[in-house]
């Protein structure tokens, strides 16, 4: 394959941790997309931002959340998490609770993020 | 135009492939080309070979192979889900001692396969979250 195209992606993650391997298999998708040396970000929003509270474990079942695995990003070059501020306030968190080198924007920035890369994926 | 999709969803878990595939079919009669469908998570199920439908009922893995068929369609398991789910084509099977299962029509591959999609399709289109 190709390696001389690359493309900006935006992962969008929404979604809570605790649904079986989807957290563990929504990664492997953004592992690959950067191990094919595409430029990778992710933005925590909606429930996802639940994926970021630090000291998190997974009770011994397969539902590691992503929070468990994310050291392994910058292994990567993946090393811009954004989580949105006003998913946080409606949940009660607060930054300070989640893990650390996330940066903390709000939904008009996010949006700004959004139109700005190449390829928006979900996870 | 160039479409992918990418299938989550089983065929009886939720709507999304049902309507992977309707959109798939709306958009080749409409003169647009499927580049690649990649099958990920539980959509791996699409490509069970061994379902069975009560006479009344359509099978999705025979629509998907069907349309393959006719337009020379790409239609990629991706093989850790499938491994996950106990899909296997015949090459996996030998090597991780199991049952075959994989429809005809369908291979294993990796995540390779879904980021070339992402950079040779004009879009990619996702279902079944």
């Amino acid at each position: 394959m190709e390696q001389a195209v690359q493309k900006s992606f935006l992962a969008i993650c929404s979604r809570s941790p605790g649904r079986g391997s989807a957290a563990r298999e929504g990664l492997d998708m953004l592992l690959a997309t950067a191990s094919f040396g595409q430029q990778v970000q992710l933005l925590f929003c909606g429930d996802g931002v639940y994926q970021l509270l630090s000291g998190q474990g997974d009770a011994g079942g397969n539902n590691k959340p992503l929070s468990a695995s994310l050291d392994a990003l910058p292994l990567y070059d993946i090393d811009q998490l954004y989580v949105e501020v006003e998913s946080l306030v409606e949940r009660g968190l607060e930054a300070q609770a989640l893990m650390d080198n996330v940066t903390v924007l709000d939904s008009a920035a996010a949006a700004v993020l959004l139109h700005n890369c190449d390829k928006v994926i979900s996870l | 135009m160039k479409f992918s999709l990418v299938v989550h969803a089983a065929p009886r878990s939720s709507q999304g492939a049902t309507s992977a595939y309707r959109f798939a079919c709306a958009a080749l009669d409409n003169g647009h080309s499927i580049y690649r469908v990649f099958f990920y998570e539980d959509g791996v199920f699409n490509g069970n070979e061994q379902s069975i439908n009560p006479q009344d009922e359509t099978s999705l893995p025979s629509q998907w192979q069907a349309l393959a068929d006719k337009y020379d369609i790409d239609l990629v398991v991706c093989i850790s889900s499938a491994a996950r789910r106990g899909i296997f084509d015949a090459g996996e099977a030998k090597r991780q001692q199991r049952q075959v299962n994989l429809a005809p029509g369908f291979e294993i591959s990796g995540l390779g396969q879904y980021v070339d999609a992402q950079l040779n399709s004009d879009r990619l289109v996702s279902f079944g979250y």
